[in-house]
Formats: C-alpha cells, structure tokens, sequence
C-alpha cells in the first residue's frame, strides 16, 4: 500500500472514530436526556398528531407527537416574533427571505442532485425587473403589476438556463449555472447607465413599520413552505429523488427525467422570484452586492446543506440558523472570524452530519413516539 | 457613459399601498403586531419607536457614525468622531448634555449600510447621524433617515447625485441631508482643471489622460473634467472608465504612454493604484501620475509601495494636516498623531473623512444649541435651519451649506481666493524622502510640485 493510501485510510478511520464517539456519547445521552423529558410529552401530543396524520398527513407526511410540537413551537415562534422580539425583527426578516431561497434551491438541486451554484441569478432576476420597472417604466407601479412580472421573468430566466443544460448529464448544469450568474453580475456593471451599477435602484420599501413587514415577508415564506412541502411528499417528490439516487432507472420505468428535472427548475424558480421581489423590498433598493454576486447562490447551498438538503422545512431552519449566526450571534466575532466560523460550521454539517442538523433532530423526535420504532 | 443627471428622478416614488412610518403608528395608536395580538401584551411590542414625547434636549445626545471600519479611512472617521465627542463632553456637551458615539460598521455594503442606519434610527434612537464614505452607501440609506428626521452629516462621498437627485428635488423629504465634505465632484472636477492649469504653467504640461474607477462617483470626471480642460485648450487624447476590482496596469501605462499624455489623472477610490505605480516608477513612464487616489491618502502608502509613490499626488480634504488650512488644522492633526500615531492599525493621520467628520460633529453640536433642540422628531425644520446658517471654521476649512432652492442644496460651499481659485480641495504630494507636501493651491502650498526627475 502506498504511503498516500495509508494516510487516506487513517483518516477514513479518524473520521470514523469521531463518528461513531458522536453517535455513541452525545447523541445517545441527547437521546437519553430528549427520552427522558420527551416520553410524557409525546403520550400528551400523540392524539393530535394521530388526527394530523389521517387527515393532512396523507398530503404532507406524518409525524409523532414530538415533531408536532417542534413544528407548532416553531410555527408559534414566527408567527409571534414581534412580541418577543422587537430588537431581532431585522435579522429575522432578512432569515424569512433567506429562507424562501434555501426551500427554492432545495426542491430543485435538493431533491435531484442537480447541484445550481447559479440560484442567485435567479432571484437576481426578479429583484432587477421590480427596480428596472420602477426605474425606467413608472415609479408607481403597483405591486400587483411588479411582482407578477418579476416572478414570470425569474421562471423565463430558470428555463433559458435549464433548458439547454438540463438535458446533459453530470457536472455540466452546475457549470451551466455557475458561468450563469459570473455573467450575470458583470453585465449588472456593463450596463450600468440602465442598472446603476454597483449603486443600483432603489425600490420602495413596503413599510418603515418592521412588524408590519415581517409579517409581510413571513406569510409569503409560510406559503411556500407548505406548497413546496406539498410537492416534496407527492409523487412528483419522489420522482426527483428517485433522479438523484439513479436517473437510469428512472428512464427504465418509462418516465422522462428531464421533464421532472424541468419541472423541478420552475418549481424553483418561482419561489426564487418571490424571494427576490421581497429582498427587493426589504432592503429598499437592488445592487449586484446584494442580490447577484455568487456568494448568495453559495449560501443559499449551505443553509440547505445544514438544514439537511430534501426536506424543505431543513432548508427554512437552516437558513434562520444561519442568518442568525450571521447577523446576531457571531456579529462578535468580526467580520473575518464570523465567516470563518460559519463556513466552518458548514464544512462540519458536511463531514459529521449530511443529512443535516435538522433532520437530526426530526428523526431524534421521531425514534422517540409514534408508531414508527 | 450616462450622464447621472439624465437618469429620471425617482423621489416621489410611494407605492400607493406602502405605508410612511408615523401615519401607520397614528393610524393604529402604536405599531402592534397587526391586530391579531392587540391587547395580548402590555406594551404592544413597540420597541423603541416611541418618541420622546417632544421634549427639548433630552437625558443624553446620542450620534451615530457610520464608516466602512475595514477601510483605514473609515477607521480615520471613527477616531476622529470619538475626539470631537471628547472634546465636546470635555467642553459641557452639547447644551449641557453629555454626548455619546454610537459607531456601526457598514462594512462597505448597500445592505449592511440599511441593516445598521435601521439600528441607529430605530434602537439607539440615534439624534443626527455622520459618515458614509462611498456614494452607493450613502444614498441607499438616505430614505430610512429621512422617514425618521434623523439629521444626516455626510462626510466622505462626493457624488453630486446625493444632492441634486434627492435634497434638490424632493426637498421636503430629504431635507435632514447635509454634505460637509469634500466638494462635491462637480466642484473636484474644477479643482483639477484649474490645477491642470497650473501644471500647464509649471512645466508645459498640456495633454492628460482620464482614468477612473467605473463607478457613480467619477462620471463627473468622466464628462465634465474632459470638457473643462477642453475649454482651456488642454488636449484630452484618452478618456477611460476601469472596472472597480481591477488590479493589472500594464496595459493601461501603455494606453496613457501611447496616446502622448503629459500626465494621468486618475479617479481612484475603489482601485488600489499602489501597483500602478510601482510599474510606472519602475518602467520610468513619460507621464505624471496626478488626480484623486484614496489609497495614496493613507499615512503608511509611501511605505506600502516601496517608495514608488515619489511624485504622484492626490487632492485630500484637510491636506493630511501637512499646512494650515485654517488654525485648528494642524493642532487637530498633531493630537490626533499624538492619540493614534502608534497604535497597531491604521491610519496613524485621520485621513480626509476623519478630518470632514470631526467637523461635521462640531457642525451639529453648534446648530443643535442654535436651534435650542436635537429633538427632531417634532422640530426638524428648526434643527435645519439652524444648520443652513452654519458658518464655521473647521479643521479642513470654513465650513458653509448652499441654500435650500440653490442647485445643490445643503451641499457644502466651495471657497475660492481672488482668482475664482477653489481653495478647500487641496493636493498633496509624495516626495522622494517619503514626506508629504501640499502642492496646491497655491496658497496653501509647502512646496512646488516636482515633475518625475525621468521626464528631463
């Protein structure tokens, strides 16, 4: 064996170690500790959760007890958010848009593997056809003219990109979409005497008033959860990821796959388009910085990868995880350190947990009721 | 290249269905959360967005700062607003009031600069703001301030569009908006015809070459600067716009040498132009490199390029506090070398924004005891006119604002000599030996300016 492989080896084995010492002391003790507090409370919920299941469970999925209540915690958490937290509505409107690309990224590249870098441009896309309308057709258009328009040119974009690409097979749609949003971004420079440049155009916000706007956002973000969870759990969700895990067989059984994988793009790209017109909004204004430049479509990946990509609701805590750190949590640290300890959380989630955080602790839930042991 | 001033103004911009702040709070008696909690919590949720209660001066005069503090400008700023508030504090406050900075980093960015103006607006309640280094930065913010009434010193970007596009033309709205410095670009443009001039008179230099950073803030460089060396028969063979994360000059030495330049005046605020030039001290180019160059005004750039910065010059507010301005220049330069000359990070000087924002505070604690209030929630209009009367020696120069119904309204005044000659923009130069001298104008001069010695 040659040195190189030796060394590869032993880190196999090393990351296996950490592995499995996770998995044995802090998650079972997690367990344990969940169990311990997690037993009453699940024979408490499971009646409802019971309800849930023959009713909307056949739709969405079903669940324990314990995943009703991170679910109504959670749902109770956003929704009530102005009465606790007045000084964190910024951030937490900010995670709400975020959120909306994660859960846009997430059905497409997700569930397919069809991995874009390219999802900025996406929501790039609808946030410049609000501020080119405003700019240059009429600064009083109304929303209910902006915003259709913006979401139909984000899906005539996603299928300009998708159409062409989707039909390769392996790393060319990536590349596709990559180069997609390089181009992007220079040409929001090139032709800056339509776009500004790196000013960019400013856009009403919708409110001065944040309660008034987190509202405005979070509904809209709600709305795409339960419809692209909707999706996910239908059989146009299993398709897709039946295309990830072997597109072969998935053309053996008589179905097109690039027909679902197109699906899928405009799947996403609509809600790409929502988001883009509420960042639009929020931040009062569109700039390359802030809407195009690739960084975004990267961490729009890592919100889904920590949540825990294909699962829509990992991708929605993921990218408030991740907001927060950002915006909140790790502001402390400074400006290098914060990112280092985020693209370092990232790196972790991918090594020790890819299934992501999220879905860690759904399935922790769920091992612990129901009838699914 | 588009002309700002054509783009349509967009000031009157309102959605019909978007909501001003204080006819939302008037209209629900508070900002609850949408009704659906009405009466569920005792104080509604309405953090901090109470006014209060139109009282004068209130416990503690609270200004935020904002500069991008991954800049040594932006860091500059922020020393410099922490000595005026010292001295202030030092000196009774502000009408007996103690005074205290808030400082948030903007980190450069359009967003983050909302993030964090909404901070200061909303939490700390800030009662005047001062800062904001780059043009995109400070007109994203510019609606939120306003929709607050929050007294805004703008005391690093220059683009003209702050004022013409928004005090000028929506005047009600933006009137909260003052620029204390530099001159603006429209007035730069002029500075360095006229200094164009003086070169012309000093060596026969009569052909330059424009080369600026392709952002909002140079398009007057672009346009009217070509124009007005044009009128004074200079000749202007090249005219050229650089993308802002450019970092290789070959070629653009060669374009400037081969069109038969005399001298560049280059436009950099974005561009570092430190490897520029190195490559023009090194390839001993025919040309002078002059103009504006943010870079070249820090303390330590004569360091940073190994001495290739000898003989190229850049205009800087405050002149690096190297002449006397007025009689506070240099004192103030020498206590602030004095705080901060030693300190690990730079700048070890404050850098033109330090030197306009440490104005800009004394600029407000004066028009704040003027107008007897800093409570512009209700009495804005007082606080702005008590602003407009400004007239005040500051450290990078008398400082005076254009009227409400002039061109650029609240704008800083330019101060010119005898000769129409612009004064309160001056140029400096690097010299062999590493020292700084003011070049121009001439008035303020510590030296002549020197040609490269390899143009003979």
């Amino acid at each position: 064996m040659s040195d190189r492989e030796q060394t590869g080896r032993g880190i196999g084995r090393l990351v296996g170690r950490v592995e499995s010492v996770l998995r044995d002391s802090l998650l079972a003790q997690g367990a344990g500790v969940i169990g311990a507090v997690g037993q009453p409370a699940e024979r408490l919920l499971w009646p409802v959760a019971e309800r849930y299941n023959r009713t909307l469970g056949k739709r969405f999925g079903e669940i324990t007890g314990l995943q009703l209540l991170l679910l109504l915690v959670a749902f109770g958490g956003l929704v009530t958010a102005p009465l606790w937290g007045q000084d964190y509505l910024r951030p937490l409107t900010l995670g709400a848009v975020w959120a909306v690309f994660a859960m846009g990224w997430d059905i497409q590249s997700g569930y397919t593997g069809y991995i874009s870098f390219g999802h900025s441009a996406l929501s790039g896309a609808a946030g410049y056809t609000t501020g080119l309308l405003v700019l240059h057709l009429n600064p009083e258009l109304s929303l209910f003219v902006t915003v259709p328009l913006s979401i139909l040119a984000t899906t005539v974009l996603g299928l300009a990109i998708a159409v062409p690409s989707l039909r390769l097979r392996g790393p060319y749609f990536s590349l596709v979409t990559f180069v997609t949003v390089l181009l992007f971004y220079r040409l929001t420079k090139a032709l800056s005497h339509w776009t500004n440049g790196l000013r960019g155009i400013r856009v009403d916000v919708f409110t001065y008033d944040l309660t008034l706007q987190y509202y405005m956002v979070v509904v809209p973000m709600l709305a795409v959860a339960a419809t692209l969870t909707y999706v996910g759990r239908s059989d146009v969700g299993t398709v897709l990821v039946a295309i990830r895990e072997n597109e072969d067989a998935v053309s053996a059984a008589g179905v097109d796959p690039t027909k679902f994988k197109l699906w899928s793009f405009v799947l996403s790209a609509v809600p790409m388009g929502i988001g883009g017109v509420l960042l639009a909004h929020v931040n009062a204004g569109v700039d390359p910085q802030t809407f195009v430049i690739v960084d975004n479509s990267i961490q729009m990946i890592a919100m889904a990868v920590i949540g825990g990509m294909s699962s829509i609701l990992g991708p929605l805590g993921g990218a408030f995880l991740f907001v927060g750190l950002r915006d909140v949590f790790l502001v402390g640290l400074g400006e290098e350190l914060r990112w280092l300890a985020l693209w370092l959380l990232v790196l972790l989630v991918l090594v020790f947990a890819r299934d992501g955080l999220f879905r860690l602790l759904w399935r922790a839930l769920g091992a612990l009721g129901g009838d699914r042991r | 290249m588009a002309d700002p001033t054509s783009t349509p103004s967009d000031s009157s911009t309102a959605y019909t269905n978007s909501i001003g702040r204080r006819s939302f709070i008037r209209a629900t008696g508070a900002s609850t959360a949408l009704g659906l909690f009405a009466g569920c919590s005792g104080d509604g949720g309405g953090g901090g967005e109470n006014p209060d209660g139109g009282g004068g001066i209130s416990e503690t005069v609270t200004i935020g700062h904002l500069a991008p503090l991954n800049n040594p400008l932006g860091v500059g700023s922020k020393r410099s607003a922490e000595m005026a508030v010292a001295e202030i504090n030092d000196d009774g406050g502000i009408a007996d009031q103690t005074v205290e900075l808030v400082t948030k980093d903007t980190r450069a960015s359009p967003s983050e600069a909302r993030t964090v103006a909404g901070e200061l607006v909303r939490q700390e309640e800030v009662d005047a703001i001062v800062g904001t280094f780059s043009s995109e930065v400070t007109q994203s913010i510019m609606d939120l301030v306003s929709e607050f009434n929050t007294p805004f010193l703008v005391t690093g970007s220059a683009a003209p569009s702050t004022v013409t596009e928004f005090v000028a033309s929506d005047y009600e709205r933006y009137k909260n908006t003052f620029r204390v410095g530099p001159v603006n670009s429209h007035f730069q443009a002029e500075v360095i015809s006229q200094y164009a001039g003086h070169l012309s008179d000093r060596h026969g230099w009569n052909t330059f070459a424009v080369v600026a950073d392709d952002a909002e803030w140079t398009t007057v460089f672009r346009n009217r600067l070509v124009d007005l060396l044009k009128e004074a028969d200079l000749d202007v063979p090249m005219v050229n716009g650089l993308a802002t994360d450019t970092t290789s000059f070959g070629s653009v030495l060669d374009d400037v040498d081969a069109a038969g330049a005399d001298a560049m005046f280059r436009f950099f605020a974005h561009i570092n132009g430190g490897p520029m030039a190195a490559r023009w001290a090194q390839g001993e180019y025919e040309f002078g490199i002059e103009g504006v160059h943010v870079a070249s005004m820090l303390p330590a750039y004569y360091q940073l390029t190994e001495g290739a910065a000898a003989y190229e010059t850049t205009t800087q507010s405050g002149a690096a506090g190297v002449t006397d301005i007025t009689s506070k220049t240099v004192p103030f330069t020498e206590a602030y070398m004095e705080a901060y000359g030693d300190a690990d990070d730079p700048p070890s000087k404050p850098m033109y924004m330090g030197f306009v924002t440490y104005d800009a505070i004394h600029v407000f604690k004066n028009a704040a005891e003027r107008a007897g209030t800093v409570d512009q929630e209700n009495n804005l209009d007082t606080i702005v006119d008590a602003l407009l009367q400004t007239d005040f020696t500051g450290v990078a120069g008398q400082i005076q604002f254009y009227g409400a119904d002039e061109t650029y309204a609240h704008d800083l005044r330019e101060e010119r000599d005898g000769d129409g000659v612009i004064t309160n923009y001056p140029l400096t130069q690097w010299r062999e030996d590493g020292s700084l001298e003011c070049v121009y104008p001439e008035g303020l001069q510590t030296a002549e300016h020197a040609a490269p010695p390899w143009m003979g």
